[in-house]
């Protein structure tokens, strides 16, 4: 499969004068990793549930594995897998149950459902822990069970929304190499998440959304590239007032940023290194003492930090105007 | 990846008998996976058959009941009929569950026909009202003497016309779950439905012992047609034509309940037209917006000094255009998650 898996255009989902997906354009190529970033509502399950056929679009078109979801959603269902950020699990039924209960209803015979079965609980190391009830399950042992119920098809395209979440650091361990031999094999996967190292370590491309839209969208290099630059952490020693130190860094031409986890911490983007001797003297003359200063690349933090929190916005508009 | 593509091709969906023997198999382990559970439920029809007959049958006097019967013969192929609507609220209630526990979602993920998924609970649900059934029907043959004049044909003909009634009531439950989708509303709408219909019915004593308006009442609820049918087979009264109209309402009603409950189970999830889910969803954006209110707050309280002071923060600012944006702040987004993840 060449091309596009996964091609939408000017997509729209209202919930009545709610604007879940206000008009989104997307791209994933075949055999790629897409990461959707954004916060609680963004729209990002909205838009998974579109695409997996689940609720269909108010206006605008969307082709999942060449086939569009409105017209054609059982070729399209056909082809995909989904893991919800809630695992749709029978509880009843055992782990493997669920996962043979799958395979027949995609026409498998009881034994090839057998096999596939047992070739995923393999895969993703469930153990005897399979033969257990689901309901008696651990969050991590959930996710694990319904992305093998999702994989049991072995789907073209993926969707996994907010897979790790809840997950402990082996757990989420596991899950990535899955999805990395995943693709490896040709598989796509369009991937929310609201880890930025999920994204950073998993996904070709990134869109971040927000509001229903997508307000950006590249590799993760480029999407930290916009947010400029490279920045210095300065944090102040005891008796130094940042404010000051942030005045004192206007004044010398830089724009210094609040540090969202420490009040003593001012973070200056620098554009080029030799900079730092420029914010060091600036902060002498203010007669600011440095107790700490790193020196750091941009991360995708910074990107998220600033394109899909609408909290920031409110309030950079308060520091703006202040 | 010429090889895996093969593959990808052997499963695109099972046959529709195949996909609903699944679905049934699924169903029934289910219902019958916890073995209390099942044995429970068959409990409670024989605790009401035992109940009533204990408590009224010495009361009951035989010349107030048609024909003089006894309270055991007129009782029991009353309760074969009313069996059915306690099981057909649980119907209603799994697939509720079902909906509520995700299942649904994957189903609706894959290529299988949402139909079955309900055809496969009510088959399930009928086996269960059939065994009941069963259950009443030998208790009250074993314990209670019950020696209908129909003999066994009588009877069997009123236990199958009973599962046809308790299919449409099967039915019924599936379209009120589907459409509701809210346990608690089923199950307060299953408290108002199942008595009423039982007692406001000729099943426990003929009409003309009631008063007045219950009478009336209790001639035009459906049940009372149900259960007259199942009495005159069972106790070989008249040539059934009871019975064939209450075999032709039910099928018609199935038919007409089962269109309803399949366009309630098509709908999206998320979308439900009621006022209780709409509601549910405004609640849910507030308490959304409420926490990320709280979040900034607690967020604002660590970099006060910095907040304060004249940073400039615009290169923080997202690339938009001029009509959104920093004005929308947290009231726009809590509008916008409204409508999702319900």
């Amino acid at each position: 499969m060449n091309g596009n898996a996964i091609r939408v255009r000017g997509l729209r989902k209202s919930f009545g004068d709610v604007h879940a997906l206000a008009g989104i354009d997307l791209d994933v190529r075949a055999g790629t990793v897409l990461g959707l970033l954004g916060h609680n509502g963004a729209g990002k399950t909205t838009l998974i549930r579109v695409l997996a056929t689940v609720t269909p679009p108010t206006a605008g078109t969307a082709e999942v594995a060449g086939f569009d979801v409105s017209d054609q959603g059982l070729e399209v269902r056909r082809r995909i897998g989904l893991t919800g950020q809630f695992a749709a699990l029978d509880e009843h039924l055992s782990g493997f149950a669920n996962l043979v209960l799958i395979a027949r209803l995609l026409g498998a015979g009881t034994g090839e459902a057998r096999r596939r079965a047992t070739e995923l609980v393999e895969m993703f190391d469930l153990g005897d822990a399979a033969r257990r009830r689901a309901g008696t399950y651990s969050g991590g042992m959930r996710r694990r069970i319904d992305l093998a119920a999702s994989l049991v098809a072995r789907p073209s395209v993926l969707f996994l929304d907010e897979p790790t979440t809840g997950l402990d650091p082996v757990g989420r361990q596991v899950l990535w190499d899955a999805v990395r031999k995943l693709v490896a094999d040709g598989t796509t996967v369009l991937l929310t998440t609201q880890y930025l190292d999920e994204a950073d370590q998993l996904a070709d491309r990134i869109a971040v959304l927000d509001g229903g839209r997508v307000v950006a969208e590249g590799t993760a290099a480029e999407l930290k590239a916009t947010t400029g630059s490279r920045s210095l952490h300065i944090t102040l020693a005891e008796g130094s007032e940042p404010g000051a130190a942030a005045r004192a860094l206007r004044d010398a031409g830089f724009s210094p940023v609040a540090d969202g986890g420490n009040p003593r911490t001012v973070v200056v983007p620098v554009a080029e290194a030799a900079d730092l001797v420029e914010v060091v003297r600036a902060l002498v003359d203010g007669h600011t003492d440095i107790a700490d200063l790193v020196f750091t690349e941009p991360t995708l933090d910074d990107v998220y930090m600033s394109l899909a929190r609408p909290g920031t916005r409110a309030a950079a508009d308060g520091g703006k105007s202040g | 990846m010429t090889g895996t593509v093969a593959e990808r091709d052997a499963w695109r969906g099972g046959s529709t008998l195949g996909q609903l023997r699944t679905l049934t198999a699924r169903q029934f382990r289910i219902v019958y996976g916890d073995r209390r559970v099942a044995f429970f439920s068959l409990l409670q029809p024989v605790i009401m058959l035992l109940l009533f007959s204990q408590v009224f049958g010495r009361m009951a006097n035989p010349e107030v009941f048609p024909r003089g019967v006894r309270y055991i013969d007129y009782l029991a192929p009353a309760l074969l009929v009313t069996t059915a609507i306690g099981s057909a609220q649980g119907a209603g209630l799994g697939l509720v569950r079902d909906m509520e526990s995700g299942m649904v979602v994957r189903f609706r993920s894959l290529p299988v026909r949402l139909p079955l998924v309900l055809v496969a609970r009510s088959l399930t649900d009928l086996v269960r009202v059939g065994l009941q059934m069963l259950a009443v029907l030998g208790c009250a043959l074993l314990l209670l003497d019950f020696r209908p004049d129909g003999g066994a044909p009588g009877v069997l003909a009123a236990m199958l016309l009973s599962l046809v009634v308790a299919w449409s009531l099967i039915w019924v439950f599936l379209a009120l779950g589907a459409w509701l989708r809210s346990i608690e509303v089923l199950a307060s709408i299953g408290f108002l439905a199942v008595f009423p219909l039982m007692f406001a019915s000729s099943a426990f004593v003929p009409l003309e012992l009631l008063p007045r308006w219950l009478r009336i009442v209790a001639t035009v609820n459906p049940l009372t047609y149900g259960v007259e049918a199942s009495r005159e087979l069972a106790l070989g009264w008249g040539a059934g034509a009871t019975a064939v109209a209450a075999v032709a309402a039910s099928l018609g009603l199935t038919a007409v309940m089962a269109m309803v409950a399949v366009a309630g189970f098509r709908r999206p999830p998320g979308e439900g037209s009621t006022r209780s889910a709409r509601r549910a969803r405004l609640r849910a954006a507030a308490r959304q917006q409420q926490d990320d209110e709280q979040q900034e707050a607690q967020a604002g309280q660590q970099p006060a000094a910095l907040r304060d002071a004249p940073l400039d923060l615009a290169h923080r600012l997202p690339r938009q255009g001029p009509d959104e944006g920093v004005e929308g702040g947290p009231h726009q987004g809590a509008r916008e998650r409204g409508g999702k993840e319900t």
